[in-house]
């Protein structure tokens, strides 16, 4: 239920204009105030209220949001546009309306699959490197084994899975990749299914209990192990995990000369304040450079939780690759939805036009890829 | 005895009365104990409500009263009165709060009138404990002390002054004005800010009364209300008082700097004055921490100075300068390793300055013939150097300065050690360093060459000639390898070979020379045999490329002149054939350390045995000295002399050695060094003074908020490189390879020097000033004053726009804050008042963004008051001169003061667009024909849903004012508070204020939040006011409320003396000789730490007593 606070932040509101004018949604629709933050915070106001009914317009209102956050770090009044935003799907969820899932809800459908215990998991044959199933220091490779076999394009799952694996012998660690796990749950919960999170967070704890230390490759995995998970264990984003290891000299990288970007994920930039770690390893090793924006102002790829992917949103990562094409040879994200999105878009030169050549490179095999003996 | 109380309960209107049952409250206070009457009343602080107190005092006898209202801070001082009028002690009286913690806290009136009664008994059973205090005061000292010298300074200080009473004006800047001078009109009467401010400046200036202190800052702040002591630092300016500011000095400043007065837009000189019509009218010099490169330099040559001079042409006075502190200029133009280079702040932007290049353009371009040479006066001591390198001439350079009579003895037929006989000529012409030396002898220097000391001239001879001897014969004796061949063959060592060629020895090489070795010496002896028609040349040395102990030019320069570096090798024997080198076998080297002896460890690869083919072989691994036995000196490892390190003194009286001799093979520039500290100890010695030892500190890494700072100020701009002969051209003769720069290069190089010390000491200033008002030498001063009031006038800082980036401020040109604007559109300022794009074109439109930093979350929340204002006149002033279109993006204007609501109707009649949103971004990239080339502002139009895109010419932002950022430092100073949002705290918010909870201590101005002028103005006249009703009445009364000590009980163990930040309590003497606690209760703000700290119950707070609260706290635990 969303709390007084929550709703009093709604009032804050003083209609400055900024978040219209900053939306990268709105810059597509361009349609009314329900396309963009103020508008959509007034819907909350009026759902909790019970002063609107559920129709399709609303959850389109609603839904239609990938929660970058953009509108929220630069609101003056300070209001908690995507927390209002969750919390009023969570709503919508609990009297009986649907989610409006992008690929007919199937990436849904699988989470709540990986809910069933003793499942047959065989992608583990496919990781290479040397783990172990059950330890102190746990690798979290979250949805990638399985977007895999539905995306229809090569993710490289496996190859990114076992250049983590790669990254921890470099150092002299054996991982534990936890074979039982579930989804994560993050869209779960950002889609507003919290009954649903619940039990998938309820899973992943009992298996997780025994961690000391948990490391993602994806920031979506990352940001909800670490703030709505109540775990024991310290949780590290594999960005912040490598550098520490290159500053306490336990891995070393050879000197490349590709030029590369990185896209900061809003998941592990904005909601998670991280944006140096991932700079600091790339620069380390690669010719880096930045996009015009960058950082806290980074552009969304335009899909948050698998939710609304249409031409509004394919025409934000269609920008972002070509502002990542403008400034180098190779695009790294480190997320692995961001991925998944950019890739999708790069399998379709012949429809899309004017798409830049670029490669698109997940952080943990770029970096891998890159390490030294030492 | 039983005491009367009388109880009050206020109704505060219905403040108090709508939640709590007044009549209820009343009723069950009148069956207290001890309580004589209780009564409620519609307003206690009104006349009649104190009415009521003052007559139950009188008629029924109350010795004790207690009134339920508001916060005791609102009322406590007036209900005391109160009692004090009806006969009453004040401290027989208490305060409880049933409105602030009562009524307006609660909803439920049945629980908040159970409170009301609770409060209320604990009060009175609280009032029966209390006794009644007696209330002392002290005199007042008239002066007052005004901190900052903005308007709000300016206007306090001269209505004070106007009751002829002193005022102490302290102003950080050289000037004062503060942000006033800066700008440009005022709104909404568009006078202008200088006209209607410099007046008043001046009054300042020639007040009788007021003593103004520019350059200055508060250190220190003791005392207590009325009788405040205050130290001052007054930091040096360096011009005295004589000054005329005629201005002459200015022109011949070279160094320039950003002017702060400017925003940065400008200028100006390092001796400069803020602005025109600065008070006090005095030229000031700019001087910062030493900078780098004179830190880094051995002999802590004045650089940035002549720099400085070489950017402005003066390249006779740059002469001068080096020659200040460098007793070879043009030899260490040639061949110094310029450690300042590696320090240079300017690598944190592009490349450091080429300050060798530099220093070698001045000695080229100078005869030295018609250098003016100094005026010596001998002193008739005389004084011996052995060895003519460079510390021995340095040493006797700076002797003969003094006026020491000075011989060198030199073993070679020329004069200059290894200058001479180990560097090559390409690197080091001998004419150059001809130069040097025919310059020393000209200041009366002998050189005796040919003549070895040792066994014909002994040093006792020496001894016996001279009242001290200065051994600096350097290290010519090449170390060896030891491994097999090394002895039987005829291996060359490295500075025998040097040493040959460069004293015109004839020496033949074969086609294939191997040199081993990693240093400079090595690299010079490949060249060399290069140069002497070697085909094929090879260096072999352990260290890996990077690790080399060469310097990397020489590396550089080496490699294109076709040496083969073989480096990571290990030479294990030299191979022969018929007892004639042909070769040097080598190991390839996996890693090698040095132990603490001197020796080396080598791991190398097994089985990488190879052969280098070679006719000749060069061993260049290092040399160490030869001292005679005959000398007597103790030595040390390497063989080398063992001196005191700070005297250089030997083991034998008035014998000092320096230079390579004690240190083994260093740099030239540390031989020098090394001389010129043997000449100060010799000097010192001879005259009897001890030897003052100067350290200076290493030059400072930056943090990374400085590099960005350095980074954002300073466009890049490479250096300007050297022309050198191309290799091919090198290697036929010993032509020198570096070709110096021309005049314009020099200039332009040199102008690069950030400037990092400000003043560059060159001097030039003090040529020119006729008054000789400049000193450079001067210190800070410290001064202590005695005041009774202290005015706290500090103002504020501007927000710094960089950090909200999509506003692109830093990033492009065209955006600039609003002060930035005041300056650019003052007839005074950069542009001469012409409101100009950074290109000098006239903008087209411009965008006034409001409210950036201020109103918003993320950076400040209150609203910065003036911004909307300023806002509509830039607008007016751009419209009138320009015509430009103007774009208000604005979220709601704020226009409340006299006159404002009407200039903003004038501004809406002149065609200003105002658009009601806060823009998004400032962006250059272009969607559009019309956007191509300008800066575009987005921005929702709220009134009418309509997202925009501006095209403009120019961006400005309204910048939040926000606390000093050292608003913390000075609030401890003053023992003041300061609000959630950073400013200072006013008492109260509405009827205090000026004054701050510590009396004495006033708040005028933008130091307590953002303001206007003219509500600057009035805080001002108010802050006066409030320093001249304590001055009118010669004396103010302290709080009672203080510690006190029982000296009984007190063991004077001085824990109360180590928690008073007052300085309250001190440990004495009492007539038994014991130690025991003394409050001195003027100083004590009743704060109660001592009583905490005190172990065994001796101190305690009058007032606030232990039984007073334990009683408190009793009654309002029971039920």
């Amino acid at each position: 239920m969303i709390s007084q606070q929550l709703l009093l932040d709604i009032t804050k509101c003083s209609r400055c204009g900024k978040c219209t004018a900053i939306c990268p949604m709105f810059e597509k629709t361009r349609g009314w105030d329900t396309g963009v933050a103020r508008g959509k915070l007034l819907i909350s106001w009026g759902l909790v209220r019970g002063e609107l009914e559920i129709n399709d317009k609303l959850i389109e209102s609603l839904y239609q949001c990938p929660t970058c956050m953009l509108c929220e770090q630069e609101c003056a009044a300070g209001a908690k546009v995507t927390e209002i935003i969750r919390e009023a799907r969570a709503l919508v969820v609990e009297r009986g309306a649907s989610v409006p899932f992008s690929h007919r809800g199937t990436f849904d459908t699988v989470a709540r699959i990986t809910l069933r215990d003793g499942l047959h998991r065989d992608w583990l044959d496919l990781i290479r490197g040397d783990f172990r199933e059950s330890g102190e220091i746990v690798y979290f490779p979250g949805s990638l084994p399985y977007l895999e076999p539905i995306l229809d394009f090569d993710l490289g799952a496996a190859r990114i899975i076992s250049a983590a694996v790669k990254i921890f012998n470099r150092a002299g660690i054996r991982p534990t990749i936890v074979k039982e796990l579930a989804d994560s749950g993050h869209d779960t919960f950002w889609s507003g299914q919290y009954q649903f999170f619940n039990a998938l967070k309820e899973k992943n704890s009992r298996l997780l209990a025994g961690a000391k230390m948990i490391v993602t490759t994806c920031a979506e995995d990352y940001y909800i192990l670490k703030n709505e998970y109540s775990l024991d264990a310290e949780v590290y984003h594999i960005s912040q995990f490598v550098r520490d290891l290159v500053r306490e000299g336990k891995l070393a990288f050879s000197k490349g000369v590709e030029r590369v970007t990185f896209h900061d994920p809003c998941r592990l930039g904005r909601h998670m304040g991280e944006y140096d770690a991932p700079r600091e390893v790339l620069k380390a090793f690669a010719d880096y450079r930045e996009m015009v924006r960058y950082g806290k102002d980074a552009a969304c790829c335009g899909v948050g939780a698998w939710m609304n992917c249409n031409k509004y949103s394919k025409q934000l990562r269609l920008d972002r690759v070509k502002e990542a094409a403008e400034a180098a040879d190779t695009l790294i994200t480190a997320c692995s939805k961001c991925l998944s999105h950019f890739s999708c878009l790069m399998t379709e030169p012949e429809k899309v036009e004017d798409l830049p050549d670029i490669k698109i490179v997940d952080f943990t095999e770029f970096a891998a890829r890159n390490l030294k003996d030492i | 005895m039983t005491l009367k109380t009388g109880v009050y309960i206020c109704h505060c209107g219905s403040n108090i009365a709508r939640t709590v049952d007044v009549k209820q409250v009343t009723e069950y206070n009148a069956t207290l104990d001890s309580v004589e009457v209780a009564r409620d009343y519609l307003y206690m602080c009104s006349d009649l409500g104190q009415e009521l107190i003052k007559n139950d005092i009188k008629e029924l006898g109350l010795d004790r009263v207690v009134v339920a209202s508001c916060s005791p801070r609102m009322h406590e001082l007036t209900f005391r009165k109160a009692c004090v009028e009806g006969g009453l002690n004040p401290y027989l009286y208490t305060h409880a709060n049933i409105r602030e913690h009562c009524s307006w806290v609660h909803r439920n009136g049945d629980l908040a009138t159970e409170k009301a009664k609770d409060l209320i008994r604990a009060s009175v059973r609280r009032v029966c404990h209390q006794e009644p205090l007696e209330v002392k005061e002290v005199p007042v000292n008239p002066n007052t002390l005004i901190v900052g010298g903005g308007i709000a300074g300016i206007t306090a200080a001269l209505k004070i002054a106007a009751s002829e009473n002193r005022v102490y004006l302290v102003e950080r800047e050289p000037s004062i004005g503060g942000r006033m001078s800066q700008l440009n009109m005022t709104f909404p009467t568009l006078d202008c800010s200088e006209c209607i401010l410099t007046p008043k400046m001046t009054d300042v200036g020639n007040n009788p009364y007021i003593d103004l202190m520019a350059s200055s800052e508060i250190e220190e702040v003791s005392g207590y209300v009325g009788n405040f002591k205050v130290k001052i630092r007054k930091k040096a300016r360096f011009v005295t008082e004589k000054c005329t500011a005629c201005g002459d000095c200015i022109k011949e400043c070279p160094v320039e700097v950003l002017s702060e007065f400017e925003e940065g837009l400008n200028k100006r000189k390092a001796i400069y004055i803020p602005f025109a019509q600065s008070i006090p009218n005095k030229y000031v010099i700019s001087r910062n921490d030493t900078p780098p490169c004179k830190l880094a330099c051995p002999i802590g040559m004045d650089i940035q100075g002549y720099l400085a001079l070489v950017s402005v042409g003066k390249f006779q006075e740059a002469y001068q300068l080096l020659r200040r502190t460098n007793p070879l200029p043009s030899v260490c133009g040639r061949v110094c390793y310029h450690p300042c280079e590696d320090a240079c702040k300017r690598a944190y932007v592009d490349e450091p300055l080429a300050i060798n290049p530099l220093k070698r353009f001045i000695t080229d371009g100078v005869n030295v013939e018609q250098i003016e040479l100094p005026q010596i006066t001998p002193n008739g001591h005389s004084v011996a150097v052995i060895g003519s390198g460079p510390a021995g001439l340095a040493a006797a350079h700076d002797l003969a300065l003094w006026g020491y009579s000075v011989t060198i003895f030199e073993a070679l037929s020329e004069g200059g050690g290894m200058l001479r006989a180990g560097i090559p000529e390409y690197r080091l012409p001998r004419d150059v360093l001809r130069k040097d030396i025919e310059y020393i002898q000209k200041l009366g220097v002998v050189i005796k060459t040919d003549t070895r000391i040792g066994e014909q001239v002994t040093l006792d001879d020496l001894e016996h000639d001279h009242q001290a001897v200065f051994v600096a014969v350097g290290a010519h004796q090449s170390l060896r390898l030891k491994i097999p061949g090394e002895e039987t063959l005829e291996v060359i060592p490295g500075v025998d070979f040097l040493r040959a060629v460069n004293m015109d020895q004839k020496v033949e090489v074969p086609d294939r020379v191997v040199v081993i070795g990693g240093g400079n010496t090595a690299i010079d002896c490949a060249r060399v045999a290069r140069r002497l028609g070697a085909a094929e040349v090879h260096i072999i040395c352990l260290e890996s490329r990077d690790d080399m102990p060469a310097g990397s030019d020489e590396i550089e320069q080496a490699e294109a002149e076709g040496i083969l570096i073989h480096h990571s090798h290990s030479v294990t024997r030299i191979v022969s054939d018929d007892g004639h080198i042909n070769g040097v076998e080598c190991l390839d080297v996996r890693s090698f350390e040095f132990d603490e002896e001197g020796g080396v460890s080598i791991d190398t690869v097994r089985g990488s045995e190879h052969i280098v083919p070679a006719g000749a072989v060069i061993l260049a691994i290092g040399q160490h000295p030869d001292i005679p036995r005959q000398f007597g000196l103790s030595l040390g490892r390497g063989n080398t002399i063992q001196v005191s390190p700070d005297t250089l003194s030997t083991s034998r009286d008035r014998v000092f050695a320096g230079g390579d001799v004690v240190t083994g093979p260093a740099k030239v520039i540390e031989a020098i060094a090394a001389g010129k500290r043997a000449a100060r100890s010799i000097d010192s010695y001879l005259k009897g003074e001890i030897l003052e030892i100067k350290e200076r500190p290493a030059p400072e890494r930056l943090g990374d908020e400085e590099i960005a700072e350095l980074q954002k100020l300073h466009p890049i701009q490479k250096r300007v490189d050297m022309p050198q002969l191309a290799p091919a051209q090198r290697i036929g003769d010993f032509a020198e390879v570096e070709q110096g720069y021309t005049i314009g290069q020099a200039q332009e190089e040199a102008a690069r020097c950030l400037a990092c010390g400000g003043c560059c000491d060159c001097l030039e200033c003090e040529k020119v000033c006729e008054p000789k008002a400049i000193d450079h030498s001067m210190k800070d001063e410290v001064v202590e004053i005695e005041v009774g009031s202290i005015i706290v006038a500090t103002g504020y800082d501007d927000f710094d726009p960089g950090v909200i980036s999509e506003y692109g401020y830093g990033k492009y040109d065209n955006v600039i804050t609003a002060l930035e604007f005041e300056r650019l559109s003052c007839a005074a300022g950069p542009t001469s008042g012409e409101i100009l794009l950074k290109d000098g074109r006239k903008p087209e439109s411009v965008a006034i963004i409001h409210c950036v930093g201020s109103r918003d979350q993320n950076y400040h929340e209150y609203c910065s008051r003036v911004c909307c204002m300023y806002a509509l006149k830039d607008a007016y002033l751009i419209r009138e001169h320009t015509g430009a279109e103007v774009y208000q993006m604005y979220i709601d204007m704020r226009c409340f003061g006299e006159g404002y609501e009407e200039f903003y109707k004038r501004l809406s009649e002149k065609g200003v667009h105002f658009i009601r949103g806060k823009a998004s971004a400032v962006t250059d990239h272009a969607l559009a024909e019309e956007e191509k080339g300008r800066l575009i502002v987005t921005c929702e139009d709220t009134l009418i849903g309509s997202m925009l895109r501006v095209p403009v010419d120019m961006v400005i932002l309204c910048i939040a004012l926000e606390p000093r950022s050292d608003a913390e430092q000075v609030a401890r100073l003053f023992n003041i508070s300061r609000r959630p949002d950073g400013f200072f705290q006013e008492r109260h918010l509405k009827l205090d204020p000026i004054a701050t909870p510590t009396s004495g201590v006033f708040v005028i101005g933008c130091c307590g939040g953002p303001r206007d002028i003219s509500d600057t103005v009035a805080q001002a006249l108010g802050g006066a006011g409030e320093a001249l009703a304590m001055i009118g009445k010669g004396s103010v009364t302290l709080e009672a409320a203080v510690a006190a000590v029982s000296a009984d009980i007190c063991i004077g163990c001085g824990r109360c003396t180590e928690v008073c930040e007052f300085h309250s309590p001190e440990v004495i003497k009492d007539e038994r000789g014991m130690p025991v606690c003394q409050v001195n209760e003027v100083v004590c703000q009743g704060c109660g730490a001592c009583g905490v700290a005190c172990p065994t119950g001796a101190m305690s707070i009058r007032h606030f007593t232990d039984e007073q609260i334990l009683s408190t706290v009793d009654a309002l635990v029971e039920v």
